[in-house]
């Protein structure tokens, strides 16, 4: 009975040790990433790359493409909230022009133009 | 009593085992906050691209540096073979375009931009000329022109149609060299070729060792090549890798060097 609870409490010191390890200490490194799990300002950046890119070639279905690999389904909407989170954070108010216009375009362009996610 | 320890020492390597066999494959902490050098090759390629793109529409140099600093290990080389891939596989202008400018200017000093980008904001000029250590033959066999000087194009002027006999060249080159008024090299100029059965493209400024405003395309001797310089400009026609003889007599086809100038 006494070797039955030693080891129990082993089993949960080293398992608590284990997680530890594994998720704060050593967690998973990812290398072969998706655009989808970009940290946020890394993801407004893109976003805002692809209003920039937008205004040179006025391409609208590449920018919905790009903006796609992004995993959210409401283009505009991303683009609306990237602008909102840019104004907080002081950009130049020609970016927000830039990602401005290109929400406004793809809320107007009709849904079947757009790539599914 | 003495085994206590020994049970506890198991317990715990097995509890471990355990705990990091959850911790890494069962549950691993979900992925959130990459950076874009943790991104799969092809959605780096892709980052990569939109950079030039933005850089390519917005002309702004510091912000496209900024960008890059988050791939440590592309500079100026990597962006050019990156446009070469992308010419070869997809053909997308815009993206060539914005790649090869965007190298050129990694090129050149902090705050110079390629001269393609320079219209908004003049800058430094850059340095680097096309460097052809080949010996220039005028040639006799080419289009009769009016006069050598320059041909009107829509975009560029013609200033020389050039035949190279270099021996030791491993085949023909039908080469443009297109600058600027001023001598600035134009990197991201596309250049269109055709022939009776086939057509295909190039850039300047994928050979940045050549000069920036440097492109080629390698002929095949007895075809006659028609070249368009630019996105509407005239078809300069005519064009045959001439025939060059060895000192031993022998012959083999030269090379073609056209030179241009933005008006």
């Amino acid at each position: 009975m006494k070797h039955a609870l030693v080891l129990l409490a082993g089993l949960i010191l080293g398992a608590a040790m284990g997680l530890v390890y594994g998720w704060v200490v050593s967690p998973v490194q990812y290398t072969d990433a998706s655009p989808g799990v970009l940290r946020t300002d890394f993801r407004n950046d893109y976003v805002l790359m692809v209003a920039e890119s937008y205004l040179g070639d006025h391409d609208l279905r590449q920018a919905a493409s790009e903006l796609s690999q992004l995993g959210q389904p409401d283009l505009g909407g991303l683009v609306r909230q990237t602008a909102a989170a840019d104004q907080a954070a002081g950009y130049a108010p020609q970016d927000l022009e830039r990602l401005k216009a290109l929400a406004d375009d793809l809320s107007r362009a009709p849904l079947q133009f757009l790539p599914t996610p | 009593m003495r085994r206590l320890p020994l049970w506890l020492l198991l317990g715990v390597l097995v509890g471990l085992a355990l705990g990091l066999t959850y911790a890494w494959a069962v549950r691993p902490v979900p992925l959130s906050g990459a950076a874009p050098s943790a991104l799969r090759k092809d959605f780096q390629d892709e980052y990569l691209e939109l950079i030039a793109s933005a850089y390519n529409a917005t002309g702004d140099q510091e912000r496209a540096r900024a960008r890059l600093a988050l791939f440590p290990s592309v500079g100026s080389a990597e962006l050019t073979d990156l446009a070469r891939q992308v010419l070869a596989s997809r053909g997308a202008v815009s993206s060539v375009r914005g790649l090869a400018t965007l190298s050129a200017s990694l090129a050149m000093p902090m705050g110079a931009q390629p001269s393609a980008l320079a219209t908004a904001q003049p800058s430094a000029s850059p340095t680097l000329v096309p460097a052809l250590p080949l010996t220039v033959v005028p040639s006799p066999t080419f289009v009769p022109q009016a006069t050598p000087s320059a041909t009107p194009l829509a975009l560029f002027t013609l200033l020389g149609k050039n035949q190279i006999c270099d021996p030791s060249a491993q085949a023909a080159f039908l080469e443009a060299v297109v600058a600027t008024a001023d001598g600035n090299p134009l990197p991201a100029i596309e250049v269109r070729i055709r022939w009776d059965g086939g057509q295909d493209h190039f850039f300047t400024g994928l050979e940045p060792e050549k000069g920036l405003g440097y492109g080629d395309f390698e002929m095949t001797a007895g075809v006659t090549y028609q070249v368009q310089v630019g996105a509407s400009g005239d078809w300069i026609g005519g064009l045959v890798a001439p025939s060059c003889a060895k000192t031993d007599g022998t012959s083999y086809p030269g090379s073609v060097l056209l030179t241009l100038e933005s008006k």
